[in-house]
């Protein structure tokens, strides 16, 4: 069942488009997630499916109801969305209970059926009531604001929930917390939900679907595991988890095989991509075996620097046919040092033409 | 050079402390020296200088025994207070409304309409006197003769020599001081904090009852004590209004103690104590709200856009709401100032005939015109430029070094502000009049330094606050030396800032009358007082005439700065 319906969406601020003929669909119950960089247009999608910012153009329809169209616009009081703002919008004068209550206040809810349900859902975000309902804003950490936030976001029951960045002003590990908690209760409350951040570690841990947005167009969709094995273009492949690119100067539909740099050629399993204009693999596909190794889709390099990063050895290689390759080996005894000729296999499954 | 800390130390720690102490000493004498001074004159028998003058206690019991007693200081003080009040409720209330629909909402022609708000704080209390005075003058005003020909009533429909009249004109006069203040605390405000209200369904009054107007609580209230002390000390306004009616203020009734004969210093300083307590207490309360003010602002320090309240339809409503009180309040005085400076003579119906230059001729041939217009360009001018100057000097070093020499110094530049104008006159008078000062230009010069200092160090000190130590630090270590790093770094980013603190304090002196009215002589008179002077001898085309010049003067500088520094009165940080 589609809950959300968004088609032909524009937006300029200007001369230029914010948002440009944006179509989406949501379905009920699905995590969603706007990934791009800023200025992609992501927020701005976000705000007018809040209500917040009026398309130039375009419908939006959630469960049916049309909510921007030809002559009709829906305020965001009347949407039945809750949103958790990058700021954390807690009214700084009012406490905690008073901030989560205020949607069920709004909706005129019983007070015993309001303190019970601001008890229940402030139990959700991990701030307990007893504790945390009497507190101003200014007396709590910005995760814990961020809470606030959430739970005030959540305690009416909206029929979809926007994400506005909110974890981009939490330091790295309040966020890897806040991150599990919001999966947690996404994985109990089962809320339509529309994210948008520029981080692809939230963005993969909380998704059912991802759309990486670029100049207001959404550019390739699919699960997280998706667009990382099979990205359709350069962009997507260096805005999620980042590759080696080389160009192809060569191809030969038939053997399935690409030339690179110097004459080498490529054994490629899958080609998918209509043109190929280059050869994609991830750093830590490329293996290293010695110089003396036989092998299939193997370049000749030397090592020109391995930096130790912990878990892993990242590795700049010069091929000897011009290229400069990086390669992530997991950290172990006997690995080659700068220097030392190697040999690189791009594993043929491996290989990703775009 | 050791240090790469925020760094202003221009003169070495030895020759700093001296001269540190000497600029205190020298602080503290002249800001000290009129508040001291009523103090002082209060409990004296005769004014300074006089043959057998001696201390007395009955000064002071005749003014504030008088109150409860039926004195002499009974009316004037229950009419300042009567009139103060509202006038502050009401005009707050407008300018807090007017600040709202520009800075929040997404009106038509709000940017047109906010720079339209500023322009009575350009010209004197006197031009809305004049205008009003043409206007809504019982038996000549315009507007009275229009509805007695419209209706054939006799009585006028709008009184401006009555309570209600004055405090119509001062709301109307007020009013853009709130609307400044109050634009500035509602531009801090976050909108996601209301756009959180709309998302968890509330419409647009109750976002403004729960969270906007809550929010603005301290800045509204800050707003209301600022025009509270300035309703209190207003002069021209019920000064001139009031007199045909015999509604005295306090302000006006100590000017009347010390111009009319024969004159009663020592009363006029034991009133002034009575005014000094009442703005005081107002100014008190102004400060203790504002201290705590960062408590309910939330300012996010992130980039983010203020997203205006769409009103849709409702927006061109507000327009022409906005637009109308525009007309009302400031284009139908002014126009009619306008017009009284081109009819030869106060006439009951407008003889569009009669329309010509012959007020201007005679205000130019006027041998006083000239001097005043000189010396109220050389004391706007002179007075701008020092206080401009000394809030750099005083402003930065503020922000940058904490010194109990500073903070010390802080307060004593603020000081003058709790004192309205004609009790500052008063203390100016009895301080200096024994020096070669007294009714020279010099003493006015003093006088208005020593006043409006404290707006040039806010304007700078704010402006200071928002440049980013980091900046400095990083020129000191690329060798700059402090000076030549202030000279680099801070001098062009306070330009607009300083040219700002200028432009107010040229503002404030081109239209001051209540503290000159005391203290100018015949050599000394400035355009302001020719204005208050003409007005009073009746002669109320001249009067009209001077106040449009004033008004085009004023206007060129205002926007020649504009052009050639960005300077802006909203600048102002306070």
């Amino acid at each position: 069942m589609t809950a959300i319906r968004i088609a032909g969406l524009n937006r300029r601020f200007g001369p230029a488009f914010a948002v440009e003929g944006l179509d989406l669909e949501i379905a009920a119950g699905e995590f969603l997630t706007l990934l791009g960089p800023s200025g992609s247009g992501k927020t701005t999608t976000l705000r007018m499916l809040a209500g917040l910012e009026r398309p130039d153009s375009g419908t939006i329809q959630v469960g049916g109801r049309v909510m921007n169209g030809p002559g009709v616009f829906v305020p965001p009081h009347k949407r039945n969305m809750g949103m958790v703002f990058q700021s954390y919008a807690v009214w700084p004068h009012r406490t905690v209970y008073q901030n989560v209550a205020f949607p069920l206040r709004v909706q005129r809810v019983s007070r015993a059926d309001e303190k019970a349900r601001v008890g229940r859902i402030l139990d959700l975000v991990e701030l307990p009531a007893s504790d945390f309902a009497d507190r101003y804003a200014s007396q709590l950490s910005g995760g814990q604001q961020q809470r606030v936030s959430l739970a005030r976001a959540l305690v009416a029951d909206p029929d979809v929930i926007l994400y506005d960045e909110p974890l981009s002003n939490l330091d790295a590990r309040l966020r890897d917390a806040m991150r599990t908690l919001l999966r947690d209760i996404h994985g109990r409350i089962r809320t339509t939900a529309l994210y948008v951040t520029h981080d692809q570690t939230e963005a993969m841990v909380l998704s059912d679907r991802v759309c990486i947005m670029q100049a207001g167009r959404i550019v390739q969709q699919g699960t997280p595991r998706a667009l990382y094995d099979n990205p359709s273009n350069m962009f997507v492949t260096e805005f999620i988890g980042g590759a080696n690119a080389l160009p192809i100067v060569e191809q030969d539909r038939a053997r399935q095989q690409v030339g690179i740099a110097g004459g080498v050629r490529i054994h490629v399993a899958n080609w998918n991509a209509g043109s190929a204009s280059r050869l994609v693999i991830r750093h830590h596909h490329v293996q290293l075996l010695p110089a003396d190794a036989t092998a299939c889709n193997a370049i000749d390099a030397t090592v020109r620097d391995a930096v130790f990063l912990g878990d892993r050895v990242r590795f700049t290689l010069q091929a000897d046919c011009g290229l400069t390759l990086i390669a992530d080996a997991v950290a172990s005894p006997g690995l080659p040092m700068p220097g030392s000729r190697i040999r690189a296999v791009l594993p043929a499954a491996l290989c990703i033409i775009i | 050079m050791a240090t790469v800390t925020p760094n202003l130390d221009l003169f070495g720690p030895l020759p700093r402390r001296l001269g540190m102490s000497v600029v205190l000493a020298v602080s503290a004498a002249l800001v000290l020296a009129p508040v001291l001074a009523v103090i002082y004159g209060a409990f004296r028998t005769r004014p300074p200088g006089a043959p057998r003058a001696a201390f007395t206690l009955a000064k002071m019991a005749q003014a504030w025994g008088g109150i409860f007693t039926g004195g002499w200081t009974q009316a004037p003080t229950v009419n300042t207070i009567l009139l103060a009040i509202p006038v502050t409720i009401v005009a707050t209330a407008l300018g807090v409304a007017l600040a709202w629909a520009v800075t929040r909402t997404d009106m038509p022609g709000r940017r047109t309409l906010e720079l339209l708000f500023l322009v009575p704080l350009l010209y004197s209390p006197l031009v809305s006197v004049i205008g009003w005075t043409v206007l809504a003058d019982p038996g000549a005003g315009l507007l009275n003769r229009a509805w007695a020909g419209v209706t054939g009533a006799h009585a006028p429909l709008f009184d401006v020599y009555s309570y209600g009249g004055i405090a119509f004109v001062m709301v109307f006069y007020f009013a853009p001081y709130a609307f400044l203040l109050c634009a500035g605390a509602f531009r801090a405000l976050d909108s996601t904090l209301e756009e959180a209200a709309a998302m968890s369904g509330a419409g647009l009054l109750r976002r403004l009852g729960f969270v906007t107007f809550p929010l603005m609580l301290a800045g509204i209230g800050a707003a209301s004590l600022f025009i509270f002390t300035l309703a209190l000390e207003q002069f021209a306004i019920p000064g001139f209004l009031g007199a045909h009616v015999h509604f005295d203020t306090l302000a006006y009734a100590i000017f009347e103690r010390t111009s009319t004969y024969p004159s009663d210093l020592p009363g006029a300083a034991a009133a002034g104590t009575l005014l000094l307590v009442l703005s005081s207490i107002g100014l008190y309360a102004y400060r203790r709200l504002t201290r705590h003010a960062g408590r309910f602002i939330s300012v996010t320090a992130r980039g983010y856009r203020a997203v205006p309240t769409a009103l849709g339809r409702g927006g061109m409503v507000l327009t022409v709401i906005c637009a109308a009180l525009f007309a009302i309040g400031v284009a139908l005085p002014l126009a009619a100032v306008l017009l009284r400076a081109l009819l030869p003579v106060r006439t009951a119906s407008v003889d569009l005939s009669a329309l010509g230059f012959g007020n201007f001729t005679q205000l130019f041939a006027a041998g006083d015109f000239l001097l005043g217009l000189q010396n109220t360009a050389w004391l706007a001018f002179g007075a701008a430029t020092i206080c401009a100057g000394l809030g750099l000097l005083i402003g930065s070093l503020l922000v940058r070094r904490r010194s109990a020499g500073l903070s010390a110094l802080d307060y004593l530049v603020a000081l003058p502000i709790g004192i309205p104008g004609t009790v500052f006159g008063v203390g100016m008078l009895w301080a200096y009049v024994r020096t070669p000062l007294y009714l020279t230009l010099w003493i006015l010069l003093l006088a208005f330094t020593v006043r409006y200092l404290v707006y040039a160090v806010r304007t700078v000190g704010g402006s200071m606050m928002q440049i980013d130590p980091v900046l400095e630090e990083s020129a000191a270590i690329a060798g700059g030396t402090p000076l030549r790093t202030f000279l680099f770094v801070d001098l062009p980013l306070l330009k607009p800032a300083i040219a700002s603190a200028w432009l107010l304090v040229f503002l404030i002196v081109m239209r001051e009358i209540s503290a000159s009215v005391i203290l100018y002589g015949a050599d000394s008179v400035t355009v302001p007082i020719l204005t208050w002077n003409y007005l009073n001898d009746g002669s109320y085309g001249t009067a009209s005439a001077l106040a449009i010049v004033q008004v085009v003067a004023v206007g060129l500088v205002v926007m020649l700065l504009r052009w050639l520094f960005g300077a802006d009165i909203r600048a102002r940080s306070e």
